[in-house]
């Protein structure tokens, strides 16, 4: 049986949720880590919580953007590379002629043989309108790359781990070398625009592919899943007891 | 984008039947009369299970008697008869209705009874399918008192075990009950009652098995089908049986348009 933690399953206990609301005051007076009020310290406390985080080291992988908790780059691998669940992972930058960035290929690979790989290119990035003058798109390319592909590799296939939540760097803010997000630098990708709904990242067509349907139904208690949130659920629990 | 709150089994094999007249129906909504096979078959269905839940209830009725009151319910609405007589119509479910055999099995069957001891008949269930944000709504005739759910159908010709087998409705009411916490039918079994209209009519009764395998396949289906609701993808399907004058209600505006 595997060690790995359902992270996102740490119940929230009265006792934790009264410090939480201790700290938030002061987090948010100490005018640390740029949390804007009480209640943004608070949600990123939570979040954090969820994740397996101490209350406090939250706010280190943990970021509000566009009055969303989004976890920053580094923070995203932090807890991936903690699980103890990645055993192979490379992400190497293609470079042209003149030595420019031109994208970057991560493949990531779990400890229950479960692999992926995300190549992102330059190219992507200017056909989802990133690449704006002043954007970290056009001043630390090399950067941009490499986090967007790590994390959308680490997207679908470590979603029990990262929780589902999405990364800093979606919002569009601008990450540098170790994947921690460049103050103030982020604008929103596409303000004008609902987010559409998110994509499932693992479907009942994944878990069909590595599982029965009673295995799947198993993980569930016994019951067929019948929501995204549930089949991320079951691939989680089904990971963990197979990994 | 069209805007709804559910789907149903009916819904969705109209879609997988023709995409058009799924249009013509839940995007347009055109109103159409009910063929006389549909207004017969609801008539039967409603008659018979007034039968079973009031024997169940020790408040039996007479088959003469359910038949004539769904009989004159059914016909309440504009029906396209077709050529068909309302009369030979109304005399052909009494005949079916109070054959002996008919009898019989309406005799044998026992509904199971719920928390307040009413028999359970048309037990609404909802599917929820991954990927698709409205749940697929459904009736199920009557659950046995074995924990077997079942269904009624009429039909002009016998059923074979493999049309029975080949069914989808019994995966989509079996997983319903299953994502309800349904336990009492650990097999998955689900029972067709068949009342063929024949001459001499003849009563089928046809269990078949849908194992967790079918309901998954079922959900890649529904999940095919959204997305081509979700994406406006109507196309016509001249290869389908429904695309005739006969069964198709809208063919005036499709395929037979002057």
């Amino acid at each position: 049986m595997s060690e790995t933690r359902a992270l996102t399953t740490r119940p929230l206990t009265p006792k934790v949720w009264e410090m939480v609301q201790s700290i938030a005051p002061v987090m948010h007076r100490s005018r640390l880590f740029g949390v804007t009020s009480p209640e943004a310290a608070a949600a990123i406390m939570l979040k954090g919580f969820e994740l397996g985080l101490g209350l406090t080291a939250s706010f280190e992988f943990i970021t509000v953007i566009q009055g969303r908790p989004a976890l920053i780059p580094r923070g995203a691998l932090a807890l991936v590379l903690n699980s103890g669940e990645l055993v192979e992972f490379e992400a190497p930058i293609e470079r042209g002629p003149k030595g420019e960035p031109l994208a970057c290929t991560c493949r990531m690979k779990r400890r229950n043989g479960l692999e992926y790989t995300v190549r992102y290119t330059m190219d992507d990035a200017a056909r989802a309108g990133l690449v704006k003058p002043g954007s970290g798109w056009t001043t630390y390319p090399e950067n941009m790359l490499r986090w967007r592909a790590v994390g959308y590799c680490m997207d679908v296939l470590f979603p029990d781990i990262t929780g589902g939540m999405k990364r800093a760097d979606e919002f569009g803010a601008t990450v540098d070398e170790e994947g921690n997000i460049v103050e103030g630098t982020w604008a929103p990708a596409a303000p004008a625009q609902p987010d559409p709904p998110a994509a499932p990242t693992v479907t009942l067509d994944d878990l069909l592919s590595h599982y029965s349907p009673e295995e799947i139904m198993e993980a569930n208690d016994g019951r067929i899943p019948g929501t995204n949130d549930e089949v991320a659920a079951v691939a989680a629990r089904l990971a963990a007891s197979n990994g | 984008m069209v805007e709804l709150d559910h789907l149903s089994y009916s819904s969705i094999s109209l879609y997988q039947t023709c995409p058009r007249a799924w249009r013509y129906r839940y995007v347009e909504k055109i109103p159409t009369p009910a063929s006389a096979s549909l207004a017969f078959g609801s008539a039967f269905h409603s008659a018979i299970e007034t039968i079973i839940a009031r024997r169940a209830i020790d408040q039996p009725v007479e088959p003469v008697a359910a038949w004539t009151a769904a009989w004159e319910v059914a016909t309440q609405q504009e029906i396209d008869y077709q050529g068909e007589l309302p009369e030979e119509l109304s005399n052909q479910g009494l005949r079916l209705l109070t054959h002996k055999d008919t009898a019989d099995l309406l005799n044998s069957i026992v509904p199971m009874l719920d928390a307040d001891g009413q028999p359970v008949i048309e037990k609404r269930v909802e599917l929820r399918v991954p990927g698709v944000p409205v749940p697929i709504i459904g009736y199920i005739d009557t659950i046995l008192s074995n924990g077997i759910p079942a269904d009624f159908k009429t039909s002009t010709r016998a059923w074979t075990e493999d049309k029975a087998r080949e069914e989808l409705q019994p995966a989509y009411y079996l997983a319903a009950l299953n994502q309800m916490g349904y336990s009492q039918n650990p097999s998955h079994e689900f029972q067709h009652f068949v009342f063929v209209k024949t001459k001499v009519p003849q009563i089928q009764i046809i269990p078949t098995v849908h194992p967790p395998a079918d309901w998954l396949w079922l959900f890649g289906a529904v999940q095919e089908v959204w997305r081509g609701i979700e994406a406006g993808v109507f196309p016509p399907n001249p290869g389908s049986w429904r695309c005739s004058e006969r069964y198709c209600e809208y063919w005036s505006r499709c395929r037979g348009r002057p």
